[in-house]
């Protein structure tokens, strides 16, 4: 029988106070984990805490691209057997606009971060025989989209960080996998609205063959990613996306 | 601001789009250039040049060009 229970385990949320963070939060306590949640908004992060419940969830504020608050998140972490980075930004502009600025700073959350996160995770024996990484990339670190040059750099160079990373850590069985959701009805898909309109969105969301997903669509993925019950996938990509890059 | 200032920056921006070929009446939403991604370059032009943020929606509710620089200016003066 496949395994999808995380009785007993600890995972850690970044971006638990996003749309899908949140998400990822209730289905983790769901299959039975503790979870230790960060975010860089104190507001914010005190919010979920409440709503989720203290007794299995620990808060820890971290602006994840300071080395400083990597390290003393790394410190405070307790030995973990699962990981979801999920914190991450957009910044969507022509190719003819782009600014260092904003590059380094989209580099620096949705790439570096997660990767040096993971590595100091794993000098500091952080990561439990086992654990399962699990990156929140994007399709458009998959396709071509117009306007997306900074924000698919930085998730297509997270996909294929992960892919070197699931090898060199296979030999204690810690798993690293990417997700990549298509759009989702959650937090950067407002800010997408904004920067496209209404009437775009509605036309994009034609092209998405099941529809525009939600939070619940890519924490289930992130669950199965989780659990015992994916013990032999490592170094891919679960793209989940309603079928929008299946054509 | 005046509007030729901005008529200079839209058709700078603008891919595909050459200088002299837009005047303040211009539905601008009707130009063969005219797609998502023109949105996207108005949003950064405007940043860039005026220092205004505008969103897609903003932009699609105006008509014409004079429309446009109109809104830009209302936002430069905190209106
Ligand atoms: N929504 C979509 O359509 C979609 C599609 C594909 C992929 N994704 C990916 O899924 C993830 C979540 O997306 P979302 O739409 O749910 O996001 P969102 O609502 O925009 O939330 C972003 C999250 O990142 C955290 N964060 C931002 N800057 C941070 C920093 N410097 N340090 C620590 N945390 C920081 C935020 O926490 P604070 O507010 O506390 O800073 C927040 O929890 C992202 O990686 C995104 O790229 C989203």
């Amino acid at each position: 029988m496949p395994n999808f229970d995380l009785t007993g385990k600890t995972v850690l949320v970044t971006g638990a106070t996003s749309g899908i963070g949140r998400a990822v939060c209730s289905g983790v306590l769901a299959a039975g984990a503790r979870i230790v949640v960060t975010g860089s908004n104190q507001g914010r992060l005190a919010g979920l805490s409440t709503d989720l419940g203290v007794e299995r969830c620990q808060a820890l504020r971290v602006d994840l691209t300071d080395a400083g608050e990597r390290d003393a998140l790394v410190k405070a972490a307790p030995a973990l057997d699962g990981i979801v980075h999920g914190a991450g930004a957009i910044e969507l502009a022509p190719a003819a606009f782009l600014s260092e600025e904003k590059l380094r700073s989209l580099q620096s959350l949705n790439y570096e971060a997660p990767v040096l996160l993971t590595s100091a995770l794993a000098k500091g024996r952080k990561l439990n025989a086992e654990a399962s990484v699990v990156l929140i990339a994007s399709v458009a670190g998959l396709v071509g989209a117009k306007g997306h040059v900074l924000y698919a750099g930085s998730k297509g160079a997270l996909m294929a960080a992960g892919r070197a990373l699931a090898l060199e850590l296979a030999p204690r069985r810690i798993r690293v996998n990417s997700l990549a959701p298509g759009m989702v009805r959650a937090g950067m898909a407002d800010q997408a609205q904004g920067a496209l309109g209404d009437a775009a969105m509605e036309a994009h969301e034609k092209e998405y063959p099941l529809g525009f997903g939600t939070p619940d669509d890519v924490a289930a993925a992130s669950l199965f990613l989780l659990s015992p019950a994916a013990r032999w996938i490592t170094g891919t990509t679960l793209v989940c996306d309603g079928g929008f890059t299946a054509r | 601001m005046e509007i030729n200032a901005f008529i200079q920056e839209f058709e700078a921006s603008i891919e595909g789009l050459e200088a002299g070929s837009v005047t303040p009446e211009t539905k601008f939403q009707e130009l063969d250039q005219w797609d998502s991604l023109a949105v996207l370059t108005t949003i950064a032009m405007a940043d860039a040049a005026f220092e205004v943020e505008l969103t897609a929606n903003e932009i699609l509710a105006c008509r014409t060009i004079r429309d446009l620089a109109d809104l830009v200016e209302k936002k430069r003066k905190g209106e």
